[in-house]
């Protein structure tokens, strides 16, 4: 699978990836993966583009440019001076080839490559119950945006697209059982 | 004890209260200035140098037209490129147990058009032991200076131009490409330190003039132009030049004129600069004419890249380009520069990009510099020699109570 950024942070919980591409980053909820051979998975709860350096904030600069991109060819030191970020949760691990949806024993290291998954990976996760429990349970503010927005990526490439969904919610309300506000809103996410 | 604010805050009032009070001295004599620029006798004054005994400007720029002469930037080519380069250093620390110092040049190329890019480059060097440290005599190779203060930040200015030159080396393109550097091309700092010939000799005339006729060498076959930025510039030649000019030429005694406090006297103490006259001067985006720089420095040693200048209104400010003679006498090259700083400064928000974007690339933070020091003593005790530091340079970084 294609090559996307590197880690330049890690922890036991997750990991932040730059991206190799001004604001080429997977979409929120994706699957990523990171190292080659202890690899370990995650999914995309966070995305920012900021400058390189954090004393210098970008300033407007195209009040008189006929469109957006003209601001980038005009000014073309930015695409240089400003850098795409993406974090992930991590929520498995690759383990002698085969998938363990838990947290990793060690954190990935840094400068490891960081790649987009492939459709068998993602499917490994799309059920996966403790997944959905590392997400939900994360404190994040848009953890269910992040789970809703993976789960309607893996419908895409289930037979059954609506059969999925209707497991995935049922798997969904289980973890976040007692909370019917959340649920609902959570539900109408995957609509 | 730090700094009494208190007993500070009330000097720089009675200071301001006296500023506040020269203020309309100054526009007077700005005005009377900029009446007789505007009414320059450009053959009157030439006339002047003439029937003088020595033939020569005593004070000033060398005014090559009328002062008041101005131009408006051309249309912006549809590509173009520029390199910005710019340094910073750290000195020579007596204080530890080596001899050295760091050069960092930052470089910045962008290209304007249908295929922009950016180059953004940051290149430190260490110079250690002798050889690197010091210059040497040719004649004497027990005589040296060590490169250190205003010798290194000489050092500096020569090692970022000739890594510009190294850049305008591979650039292959039709399109104008302009190399802009930070500061003054005129090197004084090396003749006011008292600075011995041999130095003078490898710093400027071997170092950076050599490096300047070298890229004056590249513009001949390419369209090649160079040129320095002064932001707020603080100096007054033209003034000297048309005060002089004033009182000598134009008013009668020469002599007379000089010690008499209607002209230069006051604009000294006033502390009116080019800047102020030009200021009234130039419209947006226009240039004055070019002068000559009256350094005699550049008249000895920069020969053919002996430096001109003009003044042009980039719309934030007064800003001063300096320009080698090769430049200078290329009035299509003088044109690009004016158009190409001009468009750099709007982008730059007052002040060229690429030289923005250069220092950002050379700046060392007081972070790094600490960082510095401390790789270097790890370094050294590494290798078993004792990080052994003065006595002042351990209760500075101590600061116990």
């Amino acid at each position: 699978m294609a090559r996307i950024g590197e880690v330049v942070e890690s922890d036991t919980n997750g990991f932040l990836v730059q991206s190799y591409e001004l604001y080429k980053c997977p979409a929120l909820g994706s699957l990523v993966r990171v190292g080659t051979n202890d690899s370990v998975f995650g999914i995309v709860c966070h995305s920012t583009t900021v400058g390189i350096d954090p004393s210098r904030l970008p300033i407007a600069r195209g009040e008189f440019l006929k469109d957006e991109d003209d601001v980038y060819d005009q000014n073309p030191q930015l695409s240089r001076l400003l850098k795409t970020q993406f974090r992930s949760i991590a929520v498995g691990y690759k383990n002698m080839d085969e998938i363990k949806p838990f947290l990793p024993p060690y954190p990935p290291r840094i400068h490891s490559f960081a790649y987009d998954c492939s459709e068998d990976d993602i499917k490994g996760f799309a059920n996966s119950h403790d997944l959905f429990r590392i997400v939900l349970l994360s404190g994040l503010p848009q953890s269910d945006d992040v789970v809703a927005s993976f789960v309607k990526n893996c419908a895409v490439m289930m037979e059954d697209p609506s059969g999925y969904k209707r497991e995935a919610s049922r798997i969904l309300a289980s973890v976040i059982s007692g909370d019917s506000q959340r649920i609902n809103s959570l539900l109408r996410r995957l609509e | 004890m730090s700094l009494d604010l208190t007993n500070t805050a009330k000097q720089l009032d009675d200071m301001s209260r006296v500023a506040k009070s020269e203020v309309s001295d100054r526009l007077d004599i700005i005005h009377e200035i900029l009446a007789f620029v505007r009414e320059w006798d450009h053959d009157s004054y030439l006339q002047g140098i003439h029937d003088s005994s020595d033939n020569v400007l005593s004070f000033g720029a060398e005014i090559n037209e009328a002062p008041a002469s101005l131009y408006p930037p051309l249309p912006l080519p549809t590509q173009y490129t520029v390199i910005g380069v710019d340094g910073s250093h750290i000195d020579v620390n007596r204080h530890i147990p080596v001899s050295c110092f760091l050069i960092n040049t930052g470089a910045v190329t962008l290209q304007y058009g249908s295929e922009p890019s950016a180059d953004l480059v940051s290149n430190p060097v260490l110079y250690s032991g002798h050889s690197d440290t010091t210059i040497i005599d040719p004649s004497d190779s027990g005589k040296f200076t060590r490169i250190q203060g205003a010798l290194l930040g000489a050092v500096r200015s020569v090692e970022e131009i000739k890594y510009l030159e190294s850049i305008l080396g591979t650039i292959s393109l039709e399109n104008p490409v302009i190399g802009l550097v930070d500061g003054t091309l005129v090197m004084l700092d090396l003749l006011r330190s008292g600075t011995p010939e041999y130095v003078v000799q490898q710093v400027l005339s071997e170092g950076f003039v050599g490096a300047l006729g070298r890229i004056g060498s590249l513009s001949k076959c390419r369209d090649i132009s160079l040129a320095s930025y002064i932001s707020l510039p603080g100096s007054s030649e033209v003034i000297d030049a048309v005060l002089d000019a004033k009182t000598s030429w134009f008013n009668g005694d020469r002599e007379e004129g000089k010690q008499s406090d209607s002209g230069k006297y006051i604009a000294t103490i006033n502390g009116i600069r080019d800047r102020d006259i030009f200021a009234k001067l130039l419209e947006p985006g226009w240039r004055s004419s070019v002068f000559g720089t009256s350094y005699q420095m550049s008249h000895v040693y920069y020969g053919e890249n002996r430096v001109s200048f003009f003044y042009i209104n980039v719309g934030e400010e007064i800003g001063r380009v300096e320009i080698p003679q090769w430049v200078a006498m290329d009035i299509d090259k003088v044109n690009m520069v004016q158009t190409l700083v001009l468009d750099q400064c709007a982008r730059g928000s007052g002040y060229p990009a690429s030289l923005m974007e250069a220092h950002e690339q050379a700046v060392i933070s007081t972070a790094d510099r600490t960082f510095f020091l401390n790789l270097l003593e790890e370094s050294l005790e590494s290798n078993g020699i004792p990080f052994n530091t003065s006595q002042k340079d351990r209760t500075k970084r101590l600061r116990w109570l």
